[in-house]
């Protein structure tokens, strides 16, 4: 997991402390925010504790979207300091994908319910153009680009013919002309992984 | 995917002795009955799904039908009549296919979408909803 130490401080820094200062001030009253804050590559830290000890790190435990905005902040009482870090160069990245990431889990019940229902009901048509016209396929590509990391998962874990959906919420198509289902499904996770939708 | 699923769309194979293959997505009704397991034969060609070049990007049963006689199925003959070399059935609703099946080695064999391929099935059982009719059968002219 990369973790950025207080003299790699840059622009982004400024914006960050401003959100911690507004968020210090809504923790002073339990006097919870003699932490640091980090902000972390998106794609590392997303529901996961982190486990780098150099900091002394608590848990993460929440990020807020209410303002719009990332915040990462832990309230470590085993830690007496007091910093602001980010990670300038991944900001904008993380943020996309953590919002994305976010969303993807809102929709992951829904999206395993009619992942299910698509497969049972067009599991023997043998023509990906009506196994696509599928209620349950169309609602899915509905969701958006939220939907892209769980095609993506669904893609690896089980493969299936998601090519249309991704093609259609992607608006991109990374396989190649000749390739078979299996070689688009390596080109699909390939790009999935190269544009941090999956790891 | 087991019998018991398969039979759920296919009751007609409920109590018969007929095979079931292992999953395989790479390939369809159409690529399996040409003898293609690699592919996903369906138009248009891209985007994991194979379509011969020179024929009309349609699913008719015309175009398919020309492609299949090009592989050398040129002999029709009646759903009644047993096949004496290979043969490929076409179902299809209304002027589109929508399933094959083929006969080899005095069998037929079909595979289900992207599932499993089921073998010493009649072309009987396989009449369900999605499939529609047969509505030709090809075979090679024998030697």
């Amino acid at each position: 997991m990369p973790l950025i130490k207080e003299k790699e401080l840059s622009k982004g820094a400024s914006w960050f402390s401003s959100e911690c200062s507004r968020d210090r001030a809504h923790h002073t009253e339990d006097n919870q925010w003699n932490s640091r804050h980090l902000a972390l590559f998106a794609n590392d830290w997303i529901g996961k504790k982190p486990d780098h000890q150099d900091w002394g790190m608590a848990e993460v435990t929440s990020i807020d979207f209410s303002c719009g905005r990332l915040i990462i902040g832990e309230h470590s009482k085993s830690y007496s300091g007091f910093g602001e870090i980010i990670f300038p160069q991944y900001y904008e990245a993380s943020y996309a994908t953590v919002a994305l990431k976010a969303r993807a889990e809102e929709l992951r019940y829904e999206f395993e319910v009619l992942s299910k229902r698509w497969q049972r009901d067009s599991r023997h048509i043998s023509l990906i153009s009506k196994k696509v016209a599928h209620p349950a396929y169309l609602r899915i590509i509905g969701m958006g680009e939220a939907a892209i990391p769980l095609l993506l998962e669904a893609l690896r874990d089980k493969p299936d013919h998601w090519f249309a959906a991704l093609r259609a919420i992607a608006n991109t198509d990374p396989c190649p002309i000749d390739a078979n289902p299996s070689e688009a499904r390596e080109a699909w996770l390939s790009w999935g992984k190269s544009h941090g939708y999956i790891d | 995917m087991a019998k018991e699923d398969v039979e759920l769309e296919f009751p007609a194979l409920v109590g018969k002795d007929y095979d079931l293959s292992d999953e395989d997505f790479n390939n369809n009704c159409l690529g399996f009955a040409l003898g293609d397991v690699n592919n996903w034969w369906e138009p248009p060609k891209g985007s994991g799904q194979y379509w011969p070049p020179g024929f009309p990007d349609d699913i008719t049963v015309a175009t398919v039908e020309t492609i299949i006689r090009v592989h050398g199925f040129t002999v029709e003959i009646t759903e009644d009549t047993q096949p004496e070399t290979d043969a490929i059935a076409i179902y299809a609703i209304g002027k589109d296919w929508t399933h094959f099946a083929k006969f080899s080695s005095g069998a037929w064999t079909s595979k289900l979408g992207a599932g499993h391929d089921v073998s010493r099935v009649s072309l009987d059982d396989l009449k369900v909803d999605i499939y529609g009719t047969v509505v030709k059968i090809l075979c090679r002219p024998k030697q």
